[in-house]
């Protein structure tokens, strides 16, 4: 179990919020601010699912993502509904996400891109009876590109592509302690979300009308359930989630001038997936955690020739030294905590080798390494807590997939409870 | 004072986090090497192909019909006859029980058309028609019956036919009965050449003296007529439907049909350029110099054949499709007339349902200059429809 935190002194009388916590939101808010136009994610998102993206708080993402066994009385994990068990107060989570990558091409030749994404945004809240009721909003994957190529397909042409889109989630979360040793959770989960592209295809001969066609993805919006469960046994706790599969009808729908095609008949299939993990202190100050997670994506999951699916696991492991308490009389700096973590993602896709341009040809797949390090401070009423991660990886194989990808992202949540402005 | 430094590593590390989150918008440059995953199937990216169709149906023809146009043309040059028709729906008389009332002028009066030359020696009659002014009438239209004047075009402006006095009893009783006139007509008796007046602006002047206080006093009373018409004579030469020239516009107004056999487009593509590139013949004539006429295309409804000979039968729109504004043939660098049409007019074609009967192509007042000789499907550089197609882009999965 992890105590690492006193409860928040609940500072009734306290009817101002606090500097930090102010200056803190006016950050968050003007980052939130970026324009959703001005994002895009990794090269390979430019077909199949899209990025994978860690739906996790900085605190969670510091710890490479290892968050099944995560709880406490102001921090929770995305991946297990239990993890809200033990949350006291109103807490309102949100997550920024500024990104800078590196993609090398063939022949050495590079580019670079950033990009700012919110992957997270949640609420819990503590009802009569020990029940916590949450509602949150997280990014699954993100399918937003932007391509300029030229086209020598017959007349010659300028091509710009726009994606957006990807898997989005809203979850509804309800959890319950039994005990101080139990805790079960569970989502309702509801896949939003579509894929859309905006292509518009220039001539250099001013007689040719640029072609402005519009495809799009869409699926129904259909829940699932995540069940989450979390135990504490002999200094371990221990965590597991399940979650269910669910068939979502998908539409393509091809929009041109005057023209629009619709074809249905196919499904994108959530599938079912698990997580499991543990955390445990193993020195006076530290602690360790360590999670498996895995959906079982397959080929039948979308009929595609130009993705092929196969399950999508990630091993997190992270280890945190937990900053000294301000009664031991500490000074600030001292009270910050440290984390570190690794992570290792295989992308669900698998996709065309460089030079298919179908899965016939050949596929191969996404792995993702990430190195993370993070802190975090609580605010100075003690109702809220702004969390820091700085992430470094790479993805893909250049070789197979023409190319690589590195990158450094940094993570910022802010999470606010109810004692911040009582 | 003591340079600023990071008393630890982990403030390092969360001032590189702050700048990271200065970020803010993404720059995109990674737009290339993205392309390098854009894998879409073995039909690539979607392909824009151009094709030029020449038409399989095409003549020029005649109006046939009377010219309501902004202009009367009245005399003949070549094969060319040209008449207007007047009518007046009511008269203005002079009050003449007025003391020694005496009529002692009656003309009529049209401004000129400045579009068109004055000839020297033109003789212009005007009579009364000897049956009712028709406006479905085909020339020579209704024919002259009582002649009530008759000018030299060229000699006085503004155009005005002086009538004789005594007529003014005939014309009281068409005052009385205005139907009891069927028209008034003018047309060339002598001489050669064409002059233009303005539609709409004929005037019937009666000019009369009268007493005031012991004094002659000249007063005068206008009556407008306002419905006028022109009918000139079939085009000549005759289309033959294997002429390897097309006549537009010019005084007998021609008008050419076109029909092309497109394609069905294919449902989710992209109509990038329907564009009718008509080429003009070197041998036709030049327009002077700051005169420009308005290209109409409209749409043809009915079934036609090259032999169709005049505009009625085809069933154009009267809505203008579109207009090509201020063409002019200047010379040879005037070779190629480019019509820009609606893309959207392809699929209507060939949609379910759809109906390509072809385009009509009109030049607006087109009697003011001379006429456009368009190269035909038997010449050997023919008008053509060009048409570019973009098939659509694969979808994501």
């Amino acid at each position: 179990m992890t105590s690492r935190l006193p409860v928040p002194v609940r500072r009734r009388g306290m009817k101002r919020i606090s500097r930090a916590a102010l200056a803190a939101a006016l950050a968050f808010a003007t980052l939130m601010a970026v324009p959703s136009a001005a994002r895009a994610a990794s090269v390979y998102s430019v077909g199949g699912l899209g990025e994978p993206q860690l739906d996790e708080g900085a605190r969670i993402r510091a710890l490479g993502g290892a968050g099944v066994a995560e709880f406490g009385v102001d921090h929770f994990s995305q991946v297990n509904p239990a993890s809200t068990a033990g949350v006291r107060h109103l807490l309102i989570q949100g997550t920024i996400v500024p990104t800078y990558r590196r993609v090398s091409g063939p022949g050495g030749t590079s580019e670079s891109a950033s990009e700012t994404e919110v992957p997270l945004i949640r609420a819990v809240v503590r009802l009569p009876g020990r029940f916590v009721l949450g509602a949150s909003y997280a990014i699954g994957t993100d399918a937003q590109f932007q391509i300029d190529r030229d086209d020598t397909a017959g007349t010659a042409s300028a091509l710009r592509i726009e994606g957006t889109g990807g898997i989005q989630l809203i979850r509804i979360t309800a959890s319950r302690e039994f005990g101080p040793s139990l805790r079960f959770g569970i989502d309702h989960e509801i896949v939003a979300g579509h894929y859309r592209e905006e292509w518009t295809r220039d001539f250099a001969d001013p007689d040719l009308a640029t072609s402005r066609d519009t495809l799009e993805s869409r699926y129904e919006r259909l829940g699932r359930w995540r069940v989450g469960v979390q135990g504490n046994l002999r200094g371990w706790t221990v965590g597991g989630v399940l979650e269910t599969k669910r068939r979502l009808p998908l539409t393509s729908i091809g929009r041109a001038a005057g023209s629009m095609v619709t074809q249905g008949g196919t499904n994108l299939i959530m599938p079912s997936g698990y997580a499991v993990g543990a955390s445990t202190p193993v020195f006076s100050r530290w602690r360790v955690a360590a999670q498996y997670r895995r959906a079982n994506w397959d080929r039948s999951s979308l009929a595609s020739d130009l993705v092929d699916l196969r399950p999508m696991q990630r091993v997190s492991f992270g280890v945190e030294r937990l900053g000294r308490k301000a009664e031991d009389g500490a000074s600030w700096r001292g009270r910050l905590p440290i984390r570190m973590g690794i992570s290792v993602l295989e992308w669900p896709d698998l996709l065309p080798v460089a030079g298919a341009s179908t899965i016939a040809g050949g596929t191969a797949g996404v792995k993702e390494w990430t190195l993370s390090l993070g802190t975090g401070i609580v605010t100075q009423d003690k109702g809220g807590n702004i969390d820091f991660s700085l992430e470094a990886g790479s993805r893909g194989n250049r070789d197979e997939l023409g190319v690589s990808e590195r990158f450094v992202r940094a993570a910022f949540t802010l999470q606010v409870g109810d004692d911040s402005w009582k | 004072m003591r340079p600023a430094r990071f008393a630890r590593p982990i403030h390092a590390i969360l001032f590189a986090l702050l700048l990271l989150g200065a970020w803010g918008c993404s720059k995109k440059d990674g737009n290339i090497l993205g392309s390098e995953r854009l894998l879409r199937g073995p039909d690539g990216l979607g392909t824009t192909t151009r094709e030029s169709l020449i038409p399989d149906r095409d003549t020029y023809v005649s109006p046939g019909a009377a010219n309501f146009g902004p202009r009367l043309l009245i005399g003949s040059q070549g094969g060319f006859n040209s008449r207007a028709f007047f009518r007046v729906p009511s008269w203005t008389l002079p009050d003449t029980t007025l003391p020694s009332f005496a009529v002692t002028a009656i003309f009529l009066e049209v401004p000129f058309d400045t579009f068109v030359t004055i000839p020297l020696n033109l003789l212009v009659d005007l009579a009364t028609t000897a049956t009712a002014y028709d406006t479905l009438a085909s020339f020579p239209g209704p024919a002259p019956d009582q002649t009530l004047g008759s000018v030299d075009a060229g000699v006085v402006l503004p155009f005005r036919i002086p009538i004789a006095t005594s007529i003014f009893t005939q014309i009281k009783g068409w005052a009385q009965n205005p139907s009891s006139l069927p028209g008034l007509v003018l047309y060339a008796s002598g001489g050669g050449g064409i002059t233009g007046l303005q539609a709409g602006r004929a005037v019937l002047k009666i000019r009369y003296d009268h007493l005031v206080l012991g004094v002659t006093v000249s007063d005068s009373t206008s009556t407008a007529i306002p419905l006028d018409f022109t009918l000139h004579s079939p085009g000549t030469p005759a289309p033959t439907g294997t002429d390897t020239t097309l006549v537009l516009g010019g005084l007998f107004e021609w008008s050419v049909p076109l029909h092309f056999a497109v394609a069905a487009v294919a449902s989710g593509s992209t109509v990038n350029e329907a564009t009718l590139r008509l080429r003009v013949a070197p041998g036709s004539p030049a327009y002077p110099t700051n005169r420009t006429v308005d290209l109409e295309v409209r749409q043809i409804r009915n079934a036609w054949l090259e032999s169709v000979g005049f505009v009625a039968p085809l069933g154009a729109d009267s809505t203008v499709l579109i207009v090509r504004r201020q063409l002019a043939i200047t010379g040879p660098a005037d070779s190629v007339i480019t019509v820009p049409l609606p893309q959207s007019l392809l699929r209507t074609w060939t949609a379910a349902g759809g109906i390509n009967e072809g385009l009509l192509l009109t030049l607006k007042n087109g009697n003011i200059a001379p006429e456009i000789l368009l190269l035909s499907r038997e010449s050997t550089n023919p008008i053509e429809l060009r048409v570019s197609i973009t098939t659509p882009p694969p979808g994501r999965f």
